[in-house]
């Protein structure tokens, strides 16, 4: 299992990745590392990219530029070890059974491991003889999550999971994930916009904006970078002493401001510092735009240090 | 070797880390006498399961409990309590607890919410503990082991 | 909130379902790997086209046996829908099914490659083709016989060549693989399917002209000819059964030396007698009939057989190497 700091083989690396459809270009310049063992989220507000990038990490695209590797090697390529993607309409044979549904992960794939994957059907109950047509949409993506846990993936790639899930099925499903990812060792990256699921699960994240990362790195150094600054009003803006640091977000209430800032040096004064929650971190991302961004030294890719602002680890 | 499976209890509301949420209720679990040398703490898996933590979390708690000098890890095995944290001189029978029940049933004599009484209590604590965090814990290590 | 349960707890709060003690158990395998799931996905359809298709082998079957014509014409009708129906039905949905509810996406994720997902869909469907259409166009072809006898049924109409020997087969090929293809462009089955049709029927009369126009224009022309004079009746000679008679157009008088005169000599001749005096004076000795033998047909078969499938092998190879990256 990977350390608070341990950058160690790398699961993805992405160069320059970009992608583009007729209607244009949904992903540009993508460049980012995420080390094995992890398990990441993948943020961003709808239409920033996050079913492309997953598609093309699961092999389902082709980038129409940049260049992606899958523990070293090319997407799809058998060195690239086995990636397991649950795509996020959870597709499955209509009118196959929960039996067939198995039965075809255990004839496309090698080391397919049917206790495993009956486990997970069978807690939830689900029958076997149940046609997938007539499942719950639970069930179906419990279904859909035992034939992508069967194979034991060394990637496990998700496109908002648990987004069709009430709170019980989805605590379970999250449970079943990472038992599996705690055994296997196995490296997760998954894609929501629900920040509450996040929380607890993920250890790294990348956030996608406007087609581009605008943050990626491990969890806990993303928060110890930050700092968030809560004072009393002086003048029309934030204090002239807080503006030497690098502005993620700033909000103005009434006598009181809030920023959420990455200082270079220690951000002392007459204010309360605090670090952000994960929570607060990701939407003062995601509703500022214009912030730098920010890719941590264990999330580059090699050469990347040049072009991108890096922080001390 | 007696094995006892405990669940911890993540509270995603709470604010703290699940990582500190482990710590603290492994340490608690000490105190009480809840775990004991010998013990096994819960597998990553086995908190990834029915908590829905990440097993990094959980690996990460368990190296900082290590750190402390309370558990230790056995390869292959899992990690087991090395010691416990349970003193006669703060379990509910000792002469401090009683102390303490005296002088709490004075405060509320004298009129004190429940609310006063926890930050007077907080700030008593606070003035005696604060500096020594770190202290405290080198002299557990020492008296550890 | 900072409390800790000493007691042991299993791992997992949901009894195990009633329906899933035990291991499952294990489905009977006439195939496997990814020849399993092409058809367990396609086997509705497929047993669909194997099923009429045994029922219309059986039908010709009996016909034939008991020595009756009944029912050929619509049969040979129907046989020449097939290519139509089988690209429609079978050939468009094949891959549009899956990229429109997104299990093209399930598929390319397992650990089996893309080429094998297409060389299987491929190789499963072109069977099923293959084999039905032989089985029709054999009997078909044995009726035809019988029929060819009876009422001289000519072997260059298309009823007969494109519904015996490796005509349908290859035909049909063509159809669904082209459907196949269309399918991948569009990825949405109705539209497919819609369009499919369209082609296929643009290819059937396309194939008729074809056939007509150019293909018998290959054959070696057999002519007969007779030295007993051209009566008033205009009796001609007979041809060999099933042969075809090329075209009306071609003088069909031969003279003593060897000369080929048209229809038009002696037309104006209004007795008998005028008109045997007329085709003295121009010497007629007989008749000088083109035809197409039959013993033409099976190789005319084959080489325009041999087109289709190379046709079919086009579409193939652009399914391969411009088709294989759609597939998801």
């Amino acid at each position: 299992m990977g350390d608070g700091m341990y950058a160690g083989e790398s699961a993805l690396e992405a160069h320059g990745l970009g992608m583009r459809y007729r209607r244009g270009w949904v992903l540009k310049d993508c460049s980012f590392r995420l080390p094995a063992g992890r398990i990441c989220g993948l943020v961003g507000p709808n239409g920033a990219g996050k079913t492309t990038l997953l598609s093309i990490m699961a092999h389902v695209l082709e980038p129409t530029e940049g260049r992606l590797s899958v523990f070293g090697a090319a997407p799809g390529s058998v060195d690239s070890g086995r990636t397991s993607f649950l795509a996020q309409d959870k597709p499955l044979f209509r009118r196959f059974t929960v039996a067939e549904i198995l039965r075809l992960g255990q004839e496309l794939n090698p080391g397919w491991d049917q206790r495993a994957a009956e486990d997970i059907v069978r807690a939830g109950n689900v029958p076997f003889d149940a046609k997938v047509g007539s499942l719950s949409g639970g069930q179906r993506t419990r279904v859909a999550l035992a034939l992508a846990l069967g194979k034991h993936p060394d990637l496990l790639l998700l496109d908002e999971p648990m987004s069709d899930l009430d709170p019980v099925a989805r605590q379970e499903l999250m449970g079943a994930l990472l038992a599996e990812a705690a055994e296997h060792g196995t490296t997760v990256l998954m894609s929501t916009h629900v920040l509450a699921e996040l929380e607890n699960v993920c250890d790294y994240l990348v956030v996608l904006s406007g087609g581009g990362v605008r943050l990626a790195g491990d969890v806990d150094e993303l928060l110890s970078v930050h700092t968030m600054v809560t004072g009393t009003k002086d003048g029309e803006g934030l204090p002239v002493s807080l503006a030497h640091h690098p502005l993620v977000e700033s909000r103005i209430s009434g006598r009181q401001f809030t920023a959420l800032i990455r200082p270079d040096s220690p951000a002392t004064g007459p204010w309360e510092t605090d670090s952000p929650s994960m929570e607060e971190l990701l939407l003062a991302y995601l509703r500022s735009p214009d912030a730098p961004s920010l890719i941590t030294p264990t999330a580059q890719v090699q050469d990347q240090a040049y072009n991108t602002r890096t922080v001390a680890a | 070797m007696v094995v006892v499976i405990v669940e911890f209890r993540i509270n995603r509301r709470s604010g703290v880390p699940a990582f500190q949420q482990i710590v603290q209720q492994t340490k608690q679990a000490l105190r009480l006498g809840v775990l004991v040398p010998g013990d096994r703490l819960p597998t990553a898996k086995d908190v990834a399961e029915v908590s829905a933590v990440n097993p990094n979390t959980t690996l990460k708690a368990y190296r900082e409990l290590e750190r402390e000098g309370l558990v230790e890890p056995r390869p292959g095995q899992g990690t087991f309590v090395r010691r416990t944290l349970a003193r006669p001189s703060a379990s509910t029978d000792s002469p401090l607890y009683g102390q303490l029940v005296a002088w709490v049933s004075r405060a509320a004599e004298a009129g004190l919410e429940q609310e006063d009484v926890v930050a007077l209590v907080a700030s008593a604590m606070e003035k005696q503990y604060t500096a020594g965090t770190e202290t405290a814990v080198t002299t557990t290590r020492s008296t550890g082991g | 909130m900072s409390s800790l349960t000493s007691t042991p707890t299993t791992t997992r709060s949901t009894a195990p379902g009633t329906t899933g003690t035990g291991r499952l158990p294990q489905l009977p395998q006439p195939f496997k790997g990814m020849t399993w799931l092409v058809w367990r996905q396609h086997r509705a359809a497929f047993w669909t086209v194997l099923g009429a298709s045994a029922l219309a082998v059986a039908f010709i079957v009996f016909q034939r046996s008991q020595l009756h014509t009944a029912g050929y014409d619509s049969t040979s009708t129907g046989l020449r829908l097939m290519p139509i129906l089988l690209g429609v039905f079978l050939g468009a949905p094949l891959f549009a099914g899956d990229l429109e509810n997104g299990t093209a996406k399930l598929v390319v994720t397992q650990s089996a490659s893309r080429t094998r997902w297409l060389t299987t869909k491929l190789a499963l469907t072109a069977l099923v083709v293959v084999v039905s259409t032989v089985a029709l166009s054999v009997g078909f072809g044995w009726w035809w016989n019988l029929y060819d006898e009876s009422t001289s049924a000519e072997w260059t109409s298309g009823a007969t060549f494109n519904n015996t020997g490796p005509v349908p087969a290859a035909l049909a090929l063509f159809s669904v693989f082209g459907g196949v293809a269309i399918g991948v462009v569009l990825r949405r089955t109705l539209v497919a399917m819609a369009v499919t049709l369209g082609f296929t029927v643009v290819v059937q009369i396309a194939w008729s002209h074809f056939l007509a126009h150019f293909l018998l224009s290959l054959a070696s022309v057999a002519t007969i000819t007779t030295n007993k004079g051209v009566p008033f009746q205009h009796v001609m000679p007979t041809l060999p059964p099933g042969a075809h008679q090329v075209n009306w157009s071609t003088p069909p008088y031969i003279t003593g030396d060897g000369k080929l005169l048209g229809w038009s000599t002696c037309n104006e001749a209004q007795t008998e007698q005028a008109h045997d005096l007329c085709m003295k004076k121009a010497d007629v000795v007989g008749w000088s009939v083109d035809y197409l033998p039959i013993s033409q047909m099976n190789g005319l078969q084959w080489f325009s057989a041999s087109i289709l499938l190379a046709l079919t092998a086009a579409v193939t190879v652009l399914l391969f190497f411009w088709g294989r990256k759609r597939l998801a």
